[in-house]
């Protein structure tokens, strides 16, 4: 048996809304601590990771290890009839058929149900080791979210570079070529909007500007936003929610077609 | 050449326009039949009623004392298509005041037989007559028909000078003579009369038989089965084998595919064919023809032979009565007047092909029973995997835009991510 109150459905629609580009359907793991979720697009070169835990929930009840198997289409369906700031509940049995969703307006005594039918997903979960990465940067999301989407005008990759001087967003394409440098930069009136960089060695990478795009879409979820790199290695692109949530994008370099 | 006595010749003109407003007759409980006969004949041709030398049975003939005998050959339609005769009065023609108003007029006969009359070798009626003694002798003409002279018929004919010269003739073809005392004596000799068969078998051949015989009796006997994959087709191949089927069968095949052209009024009898033999190949039979000239796959002489012993068969069958037969089949088979070896080994060998490849067809069935059975687990797993690819396809349908555009990114140089995370159980994160 499966019941999980959130005070705001606006959180589950935005982490859906950010995630159903990417993936078509998965698996909603929950367990008592929790609901995650790890899906890969359809070329298996990103990878969706996403932690809800249960303090983000009031309450949270969980009596057993449930996967819902869950079009995140048809979610996204479900979850528009909700308004940002209705209370939402999750409900399912212990072998569930459908997963049930509760909306409830605080401010009128509307209650809106819903029966979403399941799915069985096989989906492959990966084992994600806790790397150390050789570059961390922290940004404001909407930052990033504005670097991705102008460079993509020019072309579909871009370039990261992170040298002590700071990090560089450079791309090259048909009709010219731009950058994008963001160096350290710390607002004591805004700490939102303060650029981190923690670096132990260089790094130069180069990534799919779409798939960049897609993972920008959970931009509402945070205001700030992580980008993990090691030479080699995919990038994880971390929004990190409250009460130690997290919702992670992951994505495999470019490698050997270099420009 | 024959023409069409009992019927007027019929024009375009409708019946209509020279007799409005007839009413139909009745119909009759004798309708009358329709005749082609030889023209030329003398005023006292008749028609005769004689034993049929074949089958013993009363059996009506043309005779003409001039021109001699000729059977009648039925043409009829299918017995599922429904044919009937129109006739149509002379175009221009006065009736004539009771002379056969009815058919001058026009008539409709629903019988849709038409009775060819075509030349007939009076020798087939000799041979009961020959054949029945048990011991030959040498007798005169007269002794010899003295029996037939018993029956009423034969006695009227027989009464006709020119009846016993043209028996006397073909009495000659068929039996040993000799002189005895300026008087001529008759002995009935079976080697003439094997000899006589085979000349006219191979006038038969020489033009060629009819189409459908061909077909039936030579192309069929001598197609070699497939030994393919496509087993199917050799179905019609292996089903005939031997060349002995009856020939009333084949005749009536033969009788009707004629009837089926609609030039019935215009049937030029058999005037081309020369032997006495009235074997049903007239021209308008061999139009049909239509892929008769195509090479039969056998040796050389093969098909000529069968041929020849086809035209054989069929004579034999239907003008010499069954002992005759059998008894001229023993003497064929002691003096080979043809020899017809190679045929009879070709044609073992063919057969022998044949019964193999309906065993291995019928292996081939059994293996494909067998097989079955098998498949329907194979069946299972296919209809798993459709059921998957429709979900698939289901799933490609519901897709969304942003979905598909994602797939469409170029990934070249892109490692899956499984290169880098192992594949665990373990949960992300």
């Amino acid at each position: 048996m499966l019941e999980a109150r959130l005070e705001q459905a606006n959180l589950l629609k935005k982490v859906v809304d950010a995630i159903k580009d990417l993936v078509q359907d998965c698996n909603f793991d929950c367990n008592d601590s929790g609901i995650a979720l790890q899906a890969m697009d359809n070329s298996h070169v990103a990878l969706v990771s996403m932690m809800l835990r249960s303090e983000s929930f009031s309450p949270f009840r969980c009596d057993r290890n449930i996967a819902l198997g869950i079009n995140l289409t048809s979610l996204t369906k479900v979850l528009r009839a909700a308004q940002n700031e209705d209370i939402l509940t999750l409900k399912a049995e212990d072998t569930p058929d459908v997963v049930n969703l509760v909306f409830e307006s605080a401010e009128s005594d509307r209650i809106s149900e819903y029966d979403l039918k399941l799915m069985d997903i096989d989906q492959e979960h990966l084992g994600i080791p806790e790397t150390d990465y050789g570059a961390t940067i922290s940004m404001p999301s909407s930052e990033f979210q504005r670097i991705c989407r102008d460079l993509i005008l020019l072309s579909e990759s871009v370039a990261i570079e992170c040298t002590k001087e700071g990090v560089k967003f450079a791309c090259q394409g048909d009709i010219g070529s731009g950058a994008v440098t963001l160096r350290s930069h710390t607002n004591v009136d805004k700490p939102e909007l303060n650029v981190e960089i923690d670096l132990s060695e260089p790094v130069a990478l180069t990534f799919s500007l779409k798939y960049l795009v897609n993972f920008c879409k959970a931009s509402g979820l945070s205001s700030t936003v992580k980008l993990c790199l090691s030479n080699e290695v995919p990038l994880l692109v971390e929004y990190s929610l409250a009460n130690n949530s997290h919702l992670r994008f992951y994505l495999a370099p470019k490698i050997g077609d270099e420009e | 050449m024959a023409r069409i006595r009992s019927k007027p010749a019929p024009k375009e003109a409708p019946p209509e326009s020279t007799v409005p407003k007839k009413c139909l007759q009745p119909s009759v409980s004798d309708p009358p039949k329709l005749f082609i006969l030889p023209k030329n004949v003398s005023s006292d041709s008749r028609i005769v009623s004689l034993q049929n030398p074949a089958t013993n049975a009363g059996n009506r003939y043309f005779f003409c004392p001039d021109r001699g005998f000729y059977e009648f050959t039925r043409i009829a339609a299918p017995k599922n298509d429904a044919r009937s005769w129109l006739l149509t009065p002379h175009l221009g023609k006065d009736l004539k005041e009771g002379e056969n108003p009815s058919l001058s007029d026009g008539y409709i006969a629903s019988n849709p037989d038409l009775f060819v009359a075509t030349p007939y070798d009076p020798l087939f009626m000799l041979l009961p007559i020959l054949a029945s003694k048990s011991k030959p002798m040498f007798l005169s003409l007269d002794d010899h028909l003295e029996h037939a002279s018993s029956i009423i018929q034969w006695k009227e004919l027989l009464d006709l000078p020119s009846v016993r010269g043209l028996l006397t003739k073909r009495m000659e073809a068929i039996c040993d003579i000799t002189d005895l005392r300026d008087e001529k004596m008759y002995r009935f000799s079976e080697n003439k009369l094997v000899n006589e068969l085979i000349s006219k078998a191979k006038r038969m051949t020489n033009a060629g038989l009819p189409a459908s015989m061909e077909e039936h009796f030579v192309r069929r006997a001598l197609e070699k089965p497939l030994m393919s994959v496509m087993r199917e087709d050799s179905g019609a191949s292996v089903q005939r084998g031997d060349t002995e089927t009856p020939f009333s069968k084949n005749r009536d095949s033969q009788t009707v595919s004629e009837s089926t052209n609609d030039s019935q009024q215009s049937i030029n009898s058999n005037t081309t064919v020369s032997t006495s033999v009235t074997s049903v190949s007239s021209d308008s039979e061999r139009v049909q023809s239509v892929d008769a000239n195509a090479e039969i796959d056998a040796p050389e002489g093969i098909p000529q032979l069968l041929r020849l012993r086809t035209a054989l068969d069929f004579i034999s069958s239907l003008y010499l009565s069954k002992e005759l037969k059998n008894q001229l089949a023993s003497i064929m088979k002691e003096t080979r007047p043809i020899d017809f070896q190679p045929l009879e080994t070709h044609l073992d060998s063919l057969a022998k092909i044949r019964s193999e490849v309906q065993a291995l067809r019928s292996i081939s069935d059994n293996i494909n029973k067998k097989r079955r059975m098998a498949d329907d687990e194979v069946a299972e797993e296919q209809a798993e995997k459709k059921r998957k690819l429709e979900e698939e396809e289901k799933k490609k349908k519901t897709e969304s835009r942003a979905i598909k555009n994602l797939k469409r990114v170029d990934t070249s140089g892109m490692k899956k991510l499984s290169s880098f995370f192992t594949k665990a159980p373990a949960k992300a994160a």
